[in-house]
C-alpha cells in the first residue's frame, strides 16, 4: 500500500517550477523558498483535501506574497541597511555536460530580458500555464501576456547567434 | 508562432533544479496534519473498492434484522392480513340454518316452494302443521274458489 502523502507527488511535479518563478519574485534563493513554502501551505490547506490543486493558484499566491513581503522588506531595508546579493538565473537549472555552454548562454539571455517579459516566459515555458492562467496570475490582460511572450521570444531569437559566438570565447578567456 | 518553435523547444529542454530534500522536509513540517488528511481522502482505486465492500458489509446486519422481524410477525399472526384493510364480516351465525338445509335435491310436488320439500318447509316455517298438511287435516281451510 502506498503511504506517501498526495502533496508530495504534487510538489515533486510543480515544486521546481514554483521555485523558479519565486526566484524572480524574491530577492534571494532563501526568500524564494520561503515564498513557495508559505504559498503552497496556504493553498494546500484550503484545497488540498480535493487531492489536486491547480498550479495557477499557487503561482498567484507566490506573487501576492512576494508583493506583500517586498513592501515589508523595503521597510526593513531602510532600517537595517541590509545588502542582499542576487544569484544568476542559470543557477536554478540543471545542465547536461555536452550542452552545458549552449544552455548557459540561452539562460544568460533569458536573464537579460526585462523582468515583466521574463516572468511571462517563465510561467509559459517552465510553469506550463496557459496565457489565460498567466494573465490571472500576474493580473494582466490576455493581449499583454501574449505580446510580452512574443517580444521575449523575438529578443531571444535575435540574441542567440551572438550569444553562442561569445560563449566559447568567454570560456577560453576563463581557461587562459 | 511557428517562427519561435525552435527557441521554445530549446527553452523547454532546460529543466529547473528540483527542490532539495531539506526544503521538502521543511514544507512537510509546515503542512503538518494537512498533508496527512489529503492522503486519507485520496486513495488508490484498490482502496476505493475495499471501502465500498466495507460499506456493503455494514448494511447486512440491519437487513437481516428486518427480515427476521418480518418472519416473526408472519409467524405470530399467520391468518391475519396486516397490510390489507379488513373486509366486512361474511360469516353466517351458527344459530341460523344454512341455505343448504332448505334446498333439496329432489322436488316435492306437494310443496309450494321449488326445491324445498314439504316436510322441510314445515319444520322451519313455524306455521300450523295442518295448513301445510292439506285436506287430510281436521281444520284445513277451504280451497280458493271452492
Amino acid at each position: 500500500m502506498n503511504t506517501e502523502p498526495i502533496w508530495k507527488s504534487w510538489f515533486a511535479r510543480h515544486g521546481a517550477k514554483l521555485l523558479l518563478f519565486a526566484r524572480q519574485q524574491a530577492r534571494n534563493p532563501h526568500d524564494a523558498e520561503d515564498l513557495v513554502q508559505e504559498a503552497f501551505v496556504r493553498i494546500w490547506r484550503l484545497y488540498g483535501h480535493t487531492g489536486e490543486v491547480a498550479p495557477g493558484l499557487v503561482y498567484r499566491a507566490v506573487r501576492r506574497l512576494a508583493i506583500d513581503w517586498a513592501r515589508s522588506l523595503d521597510r526593513r531595508k531602510i532600517r537595517e541597511q541590509k545588502v542582499i546579493a542576487d544569484s544568476p538565473f542559470h543557477e536554478s537549472f540543471k545542465f547536461s555536460l555536452e550542452q552545458d555552454e549552449r544552455q548557459k548562454a540561452i539562460l544568460a539571455m533569458v536573464d537579460r530580458l526585462p523582468p515583466e517579459q521574463k516572468e511571462v516566459l517563465t510561467l509559459k515555458i517552465w510553469g506550463e500555464l496557459t496565457f489565460d492562467e498567466i494573465g490571472r496570475t500576474l493580473d494582466l490582460s490576455l493581449n499583454t501576456v501574449a505580446s510580452r511572450y512574443r517580444y521575449a521570444l523575438r529578443k531571444l531569437k535575435d540574441w542567440l547567434p551572438a550569444a553562442l559566438e561569445d560563449a566559447p570565447q568567454v570560456e577560453k578567456k576563463k581557461e587562459s | 508562432m511557428s517562427e519561435f518553435e525552435d527557441i521554445e523547444k530549446e527553452l523547454q529542454a532546460l529543466q529547473p533544479k528540483p527542490p532539495t530534500n531539506a526544503f521538502t522536509a521543511r514544507v512537510a513540517d509546515a503542512l503538518g496534519d494537512s498533508g496527512d488528511i489529503s492522503l486519507r481522502r485520496v486513495s488508490s482505486p484498490h482502496g476505493v473498492k475495499k471501502s465500498r465492500s466495507k460499506k456493503l458489509y455494514l448494511f447486512i446486519p440491519p437487513v437481516l434484522a428486518i427480515a427476521a422481524s418480518l418472519v416473526w410477525i408472519f409467524y405470530i399472526f399467520p391468518s391475519q392480513s396486516l397490510f390489507l384493510p379488513k373486509s366486512p364480516d361474511t360469516t353466517i351465525p351458527e344459530s341460523q340454518p344454512s341455505l343448504s338445509t332448505f334446498v333439496s335435491a329432489e322436488d316435492d310436488e306437494a310443496s309450494p316452494l321449488h326445491g324445498v320439500s314439504l316436510q322441510e318447509l314445515q319444520a322451519h316455517s313455524g306455521g300450523p302443521d295442518q295448513w301445510l298438511a292439506g285436506p287430510a287435516g281436521p281444520a284445513a281451510p277451504n280451497p280458493p274458489g271452492g
